[in-house]
C-alpha cells in the first residue's frame, strides 16, 4: 500500500533534479514495450485484474514459468494440442476459445509484457469492479479517480498517524526528561549521577552548533521539494484525469454486444463522426430503428428486456435520455473528430480502446495534454492522398522527404487547439 | 509628406496636460490595483508575519483540499428525435432580416450565435452594421417580457386578447376612433395585416411615425414632385457629393448601402488615379465629416444661408437666375465657390442631400439636384427607397388624442422618442383601450393597459420591402425564447382576420398566399414552389427595376427663400443620433453602449459636445456638468465633452439616451423633448439653448485617450494629385538606414521560412469609414465580454479590435497644419480632419510580446499566426508592455460569472450567445485578436474533408466579413493569386511603426484625399 505515494515522491525527486532527461532506467524501457504491446495486443482480451474474454494476468508469472508463457503466447493451440494438462484445462475453462496466436512477437517482447504485467499487477489493488452502486446518479459521478483512491487516503492516514505518534514519542521524551530533571533539583540528594545520554552528549551540542536560520532553510526547503515533488506527481497523474471513470448509465448500453458481438459500425449510432467536430450520441430515433422490434426476450423468459424498455418509454414519453458523459475535455481544448477520423484515418479505438468488448464503456486513455502530443509526434500526415496538401508534397519531395509527422505539420502549436 | 501633418487622437495629447504626459509612461494608465483588491478583504501590505504564514498556510492546504475535488458529473443529452437538418457541432445558415437590413443567421444546435450581412442582397452585399450585429444580444436579453401584461400585471394570452377583442367591438361600436400608431412599416404583409385590421374596426386610422424623422424629405418630394417618397441615392453613380449635415455613412437612412457605393468609388488606382470628391457642410463632427475631402463647418442655423448661397453659384456658373438672398453666405476656405465649382464641373453625375429635416431646405436640394440633372443618375424617385404610409400623422394624432377611444402602439416607443411623449400619457386618458405590442415595458408599454409582446425578429416570420422591388424575407431560428407572440399574429387575432382557421392564426401561411397573389406574378418565375423555396432560401429576391424618368417640378426656387428660416440665434443645440445606438429603441443592449462612438470614442453616456472656443468662452472644461434649458425644458446634469470639429456656438446631444423603462439602467440623458418643430415637421435643431455650469464634475468613459501616438509617423495621407504622381507616395523604407549594403535588415531572430500559409490581413484606410461595425462583430465572434462604464474608465475595455481615431488641423487656406507650433493660432479646433485606423493585432513575424512571455503562452505558428493560449497565461502583462500596438488586453475578471459585470454573459440565458468554438477567457489571462483561428481552423479542415486546397477568400475573419466598406482583406500571403498577395504589393501598402522591423502581418493602405494640393504640400513632395 506505501509503495505509490513513495514511488511518486522518489518520481518526483527524480523530475525536480537536473538530470531528469537523460535518466532513463533500462527497466523502464522494457516496462514501456511491455506497456505499449499489452496495450496493443492483449487489452481486447484480457485485464491485469479481472477475468475479460481470457483470464486476469495478475500474478501470472507466479503460475506457470516464462518458457511456458512464451510458448504460450506464440501460439497457444500447439500448447494445447501437446497436451499439457494445465493448457487443456484452461482452454475448457474459457469455453474451448484459443487464444490468437501472436508469432511475431520476440522473446523479448514477450518478457516485456510478462514485466509489465508482474508490475501492473503488484500495484494495482484487487478491487473487483469500478464503485459499486445502486443505479444512481450520485455513485456514479465518483471518477473513478485511479484505481487506489481508497487506497492513497488510507496510506494517508497512515502517514499522518505516523508523524502523529512521531511526535508524540518526541514529546514524551522530552517530557520524561524534563521531568528528570525537576526531580534531581527538588532532590539532589536523590539525584543519580546518570551518565549524559546520546542525544545530551553528542546530537544536542551539534544542533546547537548549527546556524538556526541555516537549518531551518534547509529543513523547510527539504519539506518543501519533497511535498513539492508529491504534489507535482499527484496532480499530473491525478487531478482532472479520469482514466479508467466507468460510471453507471441509466441505462445499461452494451458496446459489447452491439459493436463487438453484432458487428454494427460506429458511424451508425455515431453519425457525425466523419464531419463534425462532435461524434454525437445517437438520438433515441436511432436506437429504435432496431429496438422497434429487437427486444431480447428470450434472455428475459419471454419479457422486452428491462433495459430495452427503458428505449422505448424514452421515445414513446419524448423524454431525451440523459447519458454520462465519460470523454471529458476542459473547455479551452478544443478537438475535432471529423479532423481525426476523416484527414487522420484514426481508428476509434486508438483514442477509446476496446470499446467493443467493454459492457460498461471506460475512459480508456487519459485524454492529457501529453498523451496527446505524443500522438501527434508520432503519426504521419497522410500527404500524399489529400490534395489539400499538394504544395506541401511536393516540397517535401523536392528535398527528398517522403513523410511528416503531424508535429512537423505544426501540430504541437499552443494555437492549433486552444483558442 | 511624412510628419508634416501632425496627428492627434485627443485635446488631452494635444494640449500636452502634465497628467496624460505622466499616465502615457505607463503601460496601464491605472496602476495596479493593489490597495484596492487588498484593502477589500481587510487586507494592508503592512500585515506581519504572522499573517503570512497563516494566510500561506490556508493557501497550501486549501491548494491540497481543492485538489481533492471529485470532477463535477456531465451529461449528455441527444434528441429523441433528431431533426434531419442538424449535425450537433456544425452550423446552420438561414435568412433572415433585421430591421432593413437582409441578414443571414448562424445558428449552432437550435440558438443563434451570429448574424452576418446577406451577400445576396444587391443592396447590402454582405455589409451588417454595429446595430444589427448587436441585435443578436437582444434575442437572449433577460429584460424582455416573457408573458403579455394587463395593468401591469403578469396574464394570459387568452385573457388579453379576451379583453382587448371586447374593448376593441366596444369602441368600434359606439364610432369611437380606434389608432394604430407604428413606426414606417416596410413589410407589405404586415401592412395588409394593418388593413384587415382597418377593415373589421373601420373607425381605425394608421398613424405612422419615425423617432428620427425624415418627414422633410417626403414632404418636399411630395410638393416638388407629387410623390411622398425617399429616393434611392446612388452614391455609385456620384463623382461629387455634397452634404448638409446629413450623416450618410453614420445614421442617416440607409447607411450599409451608401456605404458600399460610396467606398467603391473611393479607391483610386496606380492605372486609374481617380476618385470621388465629397463635400460635407455640418456644425457638429459627424462619422461622414470624418470622411470627407472637405469639411466645411457651418452652424444649422446656416445650412439654409449656405445652401442658397451655393444655388446662386451654380446658377451663376450656369446663367440662371440667382435667387434674391439677403446676403452672401461664405465659410472658411470660400468653401461655397469651390463647392460650386466642383459641383459644376461633375455635373449631372453628382449628388447634394441634406440631412435638414425642413421640407423648404429639402425642396431647395431638389432645385439644385435638378439644377445639375442629377436625378435618374445619382437619385432615383422611381425605386425609391421608401414610400410615406399611414393615414395620419402624428402631429395629428396628438392634437385629437383626447379624444381617441382605443389606441394599439404597435413596436413603437412614441412616449420616450417624440418630443409630445411625455404629454401622451394625459392626451390619452379618455381611451379605454391602450396596448403596446413591444417586447419590454418600455415608456410607452408604461402607459399601457394591456402589453402584448411582439416576437424578437430571430424568432419571426415576414417579409420587409427594403425598398421598392427588392425584398428580404424574416425567418424564424429558434423557437421563441419566452411566451410571446408575433404582434402581426396579435392584430390579426383581435380582428377576426378572415384568414384564422381552426382558432388559429398562421402568420407563415397567411405571408405565402400574400406572395402567392401580390408579388409572385411580378417576378415572371415559373413554378411558385420551387420560387418560393429558392427565395426563401437566399433570404432575398428582386423584382424588376422600374425605368427611370426625371420627374416634373412644380416648386420654384425663388418660392422657398422666404420659407427658409435664416435667424441665427446666440448658440444652436444640435440633436444627432449615434452610431449604433439610433433612437434608442435598443436602449438595453450592452454592446451598443459599450462600442465607443467613433468620433469621440466615448463609451456609456451621451454628453454635450462642445467647441473648445465656445468652452473658453463659458468656462467650461472636459467634465465640467452643466444645466442645458430651451426654456421649456431642462437637463440638469449633462457632462461636457470638448469635441475638436464642433463648430463654435453650437452644442450638439445624441437623442436616444435617457431610457428610464425597459432598460436595466437609466444611461445618458434623454434629449428627445429638445426637439422642436420647423415648417410643420420635427426640427433637429434648436437656436436659443442656455447652457450653465453646475456644481460637480463627470468623467466620460471615453477610450479615445488610452493610447498615445508620440509624432509616430502611424497614419499615413496623401492627396490624389500626389499619388497620382507618385502612387507610393509617403512609403518610402523607413528601414534604409539599418540595411547592410546588400539591402538586408539586422534581425535578432532566425528567419522562418513559412511553407505552408501565410495568413495576414490588408486594411485600406480610404475605404474605412470608421462606423465600427467591426467592434462588433469581432466581439460577438470571439465572446469578448462587456466590461462597463466604470472598466472603461480605467481603460480596461476588452475589444480585440479598435478603431483609432486621429485628428489633424486644417488652417484657413485649407492646408494642414505642419509644425506644432502653428496650434495656437488653431486654437478654436473647429477645422478639423480626422483619420480612422482599424487597429488590431498586428500578427508581427518577429513579435515583441512572444520573447518575453517567461511561460510561452504567447508563441508564433507555422501559417503566420502569433498564438496567444490563455491556458498557460499566468498574467504578467509583459507582453502588453512589449507590444508597440497596445492591442492586447487583459482579463481584469471572471466578466462571465460576476454580478459585478450584469450585462449579459452572467445569466443562463445570456450566456447562449456565447461561441462554442472559443474559449470563454477567464480572470487573469492576456487574450487579443487571433485572426478568427477558429474560422481559420474550420477552413482549413473543410478544405481538407473535400480534399483540395483552400479558395482564396474562402475563410472570412469576423471583421472582414461584417464590413460594409469592404476596408479589410484576409488571406493567404503564401499564395501570389489571391487578393491580399495583390494588396500587400499595392504601393500604397505600408506597415504601422515599420521602422521596429517587428515585420506585421497586417499592412495598411495609405489614406487618399481628393483635395486640391496646396503650394506647401507640392514643395514638401519627394
Amino acid at each position: 500500500m506505501l509503495e505509490k505515494p513513495v514511488q511518486s515522491i522518489i518520481r518526483s525527486f527524480l523530475v525536480m533534479g537536473i538530470i531528469v532527461s537523460t535518466f532513463v532506467p533500462s527497466a523502464a524501457q522494457n516496462l514501456e514495450n511491455g506497456k505499449a504491446l499489452f496495450e496493443s495486443q492483449c487489452v481486447s482480451c484480457h485485464a491485469i485484474d479481472k477475468k475479460l474474454v481470457g483470464p486476469a494476468l495478475k500474478d501470472v508469472h507466479t503460475r506457470r514459468d516464462e518458457a511456458w508463457l512464451i510458448k504460450w503466447v506464440r501460439n497457444s493451440g500447439e500448447v494445447i494440442k501437446s497436451g499439457d494438462p494445465y493448457a487443456v484445462k484452461l482452454f475448457k475453462e474459457y469455453n474451448s476459445l484459443a487464444m490468437n496466436p501472436f508469432e511475431n512477437l520476440k522473446d523479448e517482447d514477450i518478457k516485456d509484457i510478462l514485466a509489465y504485467i508482474k508490475e501492473e499487477g503488484s500495484k494495482a489493488p484487487v478491487a473487483e469492479t469500478a464503485p459499486a452502486t445502486t443505479g444512481g446518479e450520485t455513485v456514479a459521478s465518483t471518477p473513478a479517480a485511479g484505481t487506489g483512491s481508497t487506497g492513497s487516503n488510507y496510506t494517508t492516514v497512515l502517514v499522518i498517524l505516523a508523524c502523529i505518534l512521531f511526535v508524540a514519542a518526541l514529546l514524551l521524551v522530552r517530557i520524561n526528561s524534563y521531568l528528570k530533571e525537576l526531580l534531581a533539583r527538588k532532590f539532589p540528594e536523590k539525584a543519580v549521577e546518570e551518565e549524559p545520554s546520546w542525544y545530551n552528549s553528542k546530537f544536542s551540542p551539534w544542533m546547537r552548533s548549527l546556524n538556526p536560520t541555516i537549518a531551518s532553510l534547509v529543513v523547510i526547503t527539504v519539506f518543501m521539494l519533497a511535498f513539492g515533488g508529491w504534489f507535482f506527481a499527484y496532480a499530473n497523474t491525478e487531478i482532472g484525469v479520469q482514466q479508467g471513470y466507468a460510471p453507471t448509465q441509466p441505462i445499461q448500453f452494451s458496446h459489447k454486444i452491439h459493436a463487438g458481438d453484432h458487428e454494427i459500425d460506429c458511424k451508425y449510432c455515431h453519425s457525425s463522426v466523419e464531419v463534425s467536430k462532435q461524434a454525437s450520441v445517437p438520438a433515441v430515433s436511432t436506437c429504435m430503428n432496431c429496438h422497434s422490434y429487437i427486444d431480447a426476450n428470450q434472455k428475459y423468459g419471454g419479457k422486452v428486456s428491462p433495459e430495452i424498455q427503458k428505449v422505448r418509454d424514452a421515445y414513446k414519453n419524448n423524454e431525451p435520455i440523459k447519458w454520462i458523459r465519460i470523454h471529458n475535455l476542459p473547455d479551452h481544448a478544443y478537438f475535432n473528430h471529423a479532423q481525426h477520423v476523416s484527414v487522420g484515418k484514426v481508428e476509434c479505438q486508438a483514442c477509446h480502446g476496446p470499446v467493443e468488448t467493454m459492457d460498461k464503456v471506460t475512459q480508456h486513455s487519459s485524454l492529457q495534454m501529453g498523451w496527446c502530443v505524443n500522438c501527434h509526434r508520432e503519426s504521419k500526415v497522410d500527404i500524399a492522398n489529400n490534395d489539400y496538401y499538394e504544395q506541401l508534397h511536393a516540397d517535401l519531395e523536392k528535398r527528398g522527404k517522403r513523410s511528416i509527422t503531424v508535429a512537423h505539420n505544426g501540430g504541437l502549436e499552443c494555437g492549433k487547439c486552444h483558442y | 509628406m511624412e510628419n508634416k501633418t501632425q496627428y492627434w487622437k485627443g485635446t488631452e495629447e494635444l494640449n500636452r496636460d502634465p497628467e496624460f504626459v505622466q499616465l502615457s509612461k505607463n503601460e496601464f494608465a491605472e496602476g495596479l490595483p493593489l490597495d484596492e483588491v487588498l484593502s477589500e478583504s481587510d487586507l494592508n501590505l503592512s500585515s506581519n508575519r504572522r499573517d503570512f504564514l497563516k494566510y500561506f498556510g490556508f493557501s497550501v492546504s486549501a491548494v491540497a483540499l481543492a485538489a481533492c475535488n471529485k470532477a463535477p458529473i456531465k451529461n449528455v443529452i441527444p434528441y429523441v428525435v433528431q431533426p434531419e437538418e442538424i449535425i450537433p457541432g456544425i452550423p446552420n445558415y438561414y435568412a433572415s432580416t433585421f430591421k432593413n437590413t437582409p441578414v443571414v443567421v448562424k445558428t449552432r444546435e437550435g440558438r443563434p450565435i451570429k448574424l452576418e450581412g446577406n451577400a445576396k442582397s444587391g443592396l447590402t452585399q454582405g455589409g451588417l452594421d454595429a446595430a444589427g450585429q448587436a441585435s443578436l444580444v437582444t434575442l437572449y436579453d433577460s429584460k424582455r417580457l416573457p408573458l403579455p401584461l394587463k395593468n401591469g400585471e403578469r396574464s394570459k394570452w387568452a385573457v388579453v386578447d379576451a379583453e382587448i377583442k371586447a374593448k376593441l367591438q366596444e369602441v368600434n361600436a359606439k364610432g369611437g376612433a380606434i389608432r394604430l400608431v407604428s413606426g414606417p412599416v416596410s413589410s407589405p404583409v404586415t401592412q395588409s395585416i394593418i388593413n384587415d385590421f382597418k377593415t373589421a374596426y373601420p373607425t381605425t386610422k394608421h398613424v405612422v411615425y419615425e423617432g428620427i424623422s425624415y418627414e422633410g424629405i417626403y414632404a418636399a418630394n411630395e410638393m416638388c414632385f407629387g410623390k411622398a417618397v425617399i429616393p434611392t441615392y446612388r452614391f455609385g453613380n456620384a463623382e461629387v457629393v455634397v452634404s448638409f449635415g446629413a450623416d450618410f455613412l453614420g445614421t442617416w437612412l440607409n447607411t450599409l448601402q451608401y456605404t458600399k457605393e460610396y467606398t467603391a468609388k473611393r479607391i483610386p488606382t496606380k492605372e486609374n488615379p481617380v476618385m470621388s470628391r465629397h463635400i460635407q457642410f455640418e456644425g457638429n463632427m459627424s462619422l461622414t465629416g470624418t470622411n470627407a475631402d472637405y469639411r466645411f463647418p457651418i452652424r444649422p442655423a446656416q445650412e439654409g444661408k449656405a445652401m442658397m448661397s451655393l444655388y446662386n453659384a451654380l446658377a451663376n456658373g450656369m446663367g440662371i437666375t440667382q435667387l434674391a438672398t439677403p446676403t452672401k453666405f461664405e465659410v472658411i476656405g470660400n468653401g461655397v465657390e469651390e463647392t460650386a465649382k466642383a459641383l459644376l464641373a461633375a455635373k449631372g453625375k453628382s449628388l447634394v442631400i441634406s440631412g435638414s429635416n425642413d421640407p423648404y431646405i429639402q425642396s431647395l436640394v431638389n432645385q439644385i439636384n435638378l439644377m445639375l440633372g442629377n436625378y435618374g443618375v445619382t437619385i432615383d424617385l422611381d425605386n425609391y427607397y421608401q414610400k410615406r404610409g399611414g393615414d395620419q400623422s402624428f402631429a395629428d394624432f396628438t392634437k385629437e388624442a383626447a379624444s381617441v377611444g382605443a389606441v394599439i402602439f404597435y413596436n413603437c416607443n412614441p412616449v420616450f422618442d417624440t418630443a409630445a411623449g411625455s404629454k401622451l400619457k394625459t392626451a390619452l386618458e379618455n381611451a379605454s383601450l391602450r396596448v403596446s405590442t413591444g417586447y419590454y415595458q418600455d415608456e410607452t408599454a408604461m402607459i399601457c393597459h394591456y402589453v402584448a409582446p411582439d416576437l424578437h425578429f430571430l424568432e419571426s416570420w415576414n417579409l420587409t420591402e427594403i425598398s421598392r422591388g427588392k425584398y428580404s424575407f424574416t425567418q424564424p431560428t429558434i423557437s421563441p425564447v419566452f411566451e410571446t407572440r408575433q404582434a402581426e399574429n396579435s392584430l390579426a387575432i383581435w380582428s377576426n382576420n378572415p384568414a384564422i382557421a381552426n382558432n388559429a392564426f398562421d402568420y407563415y401561411t397567411y405571408i405565402r398566399n400574400y406572395v402567392q397573389v401580390n408579388i409572385f406574378p411580378q417576378t415572371g418565375a415559373g413554378s411558385f414552389d420551387a420560387w418560393w423555396n429558392t427565395s426563401l432560401h437566399d433570404g432575398v429576391f428582386e423584382l424588376p427595376e422600374l425605368g427611370v424618368q426625371v420627374p416634373s417640378n412644380n416648386v420654384l426656387a425663388s418660392d422657398l427663400v422666404s420659407k427658409i428660416n435664416t435667424t441665427e440665434g446666440k448658440y444652436d443645440l444640435i440633436l444627432y443620433t449615434k452610431v449604433g445606438m439610433g433612437d434608442g429603441s435598443d436602449g438595453n443592449n450592452p454592446w451598443l453602449h459599450e462600442l465607443p462612438d467613433p468620433v469621440s470614442k466615448v463609451t456609456w453616456d451621451n454628453y454635450l459636445a462642445i467647441s473648445k472656443i465656445t468652452a473658453t468662452e463659458l468656462g467650461l472644461e472636459q467634465g465640467d456638468l452643466v444645466k442645458v434649458s430651451n426654456g421649456s425644458y431642462i437637463l440638469e446634469s449633462v457632462p461636457v465633452l470638448i469635441q475638436p470639429g464642433q463648430v463654435r456656438n453650437t452644442f450638439a446631444i445624441a437623442l436616444g439616451y435617457g431610457r428610464t423603462q425597459g432598460v436595466k439602467d437609466t444611461i445618458g440623458v434623454d434629449a428627445f423633448p429638445f426637439v422642436g418643430t420647423q415648417n410643420g415637421t420635427p426640427s433637429y435643431y434648436v437656436s436659443d439653448v442656455t447652457v450653465d455650469k453646475i456644481a460637480g464634475s463627470y468623467e466620460l468613459a471615453q477610450t479615445q485617450t488610452h493610447h498615445s501616438i508620440e509624432g509616430r509617423d502611424i497614419v499615413r495621407e496623401a492627396s490624389l494629385a500626389q499619388f497620382a504622381k507618385n502612387p507610393a507616395v509617403g512609403n518610402d523604407d523607413k528601414l534604409a538606414v539599418q540595411r547592410t549594403e546588400d539591402g538586408k535588415l539586422f534581425n535578432l531572430w532566425k528567419e522562418f521560412d513559412y511553407k505552408g500559409h501565410k495568413w495576414g490581413l490588408a486594411i485600406d484606410m480610404n475605404a474605412c469609414t470608421g462606423c465600427s461595425a467591426c467592434v462588433i462583430a469581432c466581439s460577438l465572434e470571439n465572446n469578448v465580454p462587456v466590461v462597463g462604464r466604470e472598466e472603461v474608465r480605467r481603460r480596461r475595455e476588452m475589444h480585440w479590435i479598435r478603431i483609432d481615431r486621429y485628428y489633424a488641423f486644417r488652417n484657413e487656406a485649407n492646408a494642414y497644419v505642419t509644425k506644432e507650433d502653428d496650434y495656437d493660432g488653431m486654437a478654436d479646433h473647429e477645422n478639423v480632419k480626422a483619420v480612422h485606423q482599424p487597429m488590431m493585432c498586428q500578427h508581427c513575424e518577429s513579435a515583441p510580446c512572444e520573447t518575453v512571455c517567461p511561460v510561452l503562452a504567447t508563441t508564433h505558428s507555422t501559417d503566420g499566426l502569433n498564438q496567444m493560449t490563455y491556458n498557460r497565461c499566468i498574467g504578467t502583462k509583459y507582453c502588453a508592455n512589449n507590444c508597440p500596438y497596445k492591442v492586447r488586453r487583459f482579463n481584469w475578471f471572471r466578466y462571465n460569472d460576476n454580478d459585478n459585470f450584469n450585462y449579459y454573459m452572467n445569466n443562463d440565458l445570456g450566456k447562449m450567445v456565447i461561441n462554442p468554438d472559443v474559449t470563454v477567457r477567464t480572470r487573469g489571462v492576456m487574450e487579443k485578436c487571433s485572426m478568427c483561428v477558429q474560422r481559420i481552423q474550420a477552413g482549413k479542415l473543410n478544405a481538407k474533408l473535400e480534399g483540395r486546397k483552400i479558395k482564396d477568400g474562402e475563410i472570412i475573419p469576423a471583421c472582414v466579413q461584417t464590413c460594409p466598406a469592404n476596408a479589410i482583406v484576409f488571406g493567404d500571403m503564401n499564395d501570389p493569386e489571391s487578393r491580399i498577395a495583390k494588396d500587400f504589393a499595392n504601393d500604397r501598402a505600408y506597415q504601422v511603426l515599420e521602422e521596429l522591423n517587428v515585420k506585421p502581418s497586417v499592412r495598411y493602405m495609405t489614406k487618399i484625399r481628393n483635395v486640391e494640393v496646396t503650394k506647401e504640400e507640392t514643395t514638401a513632395q519627394h
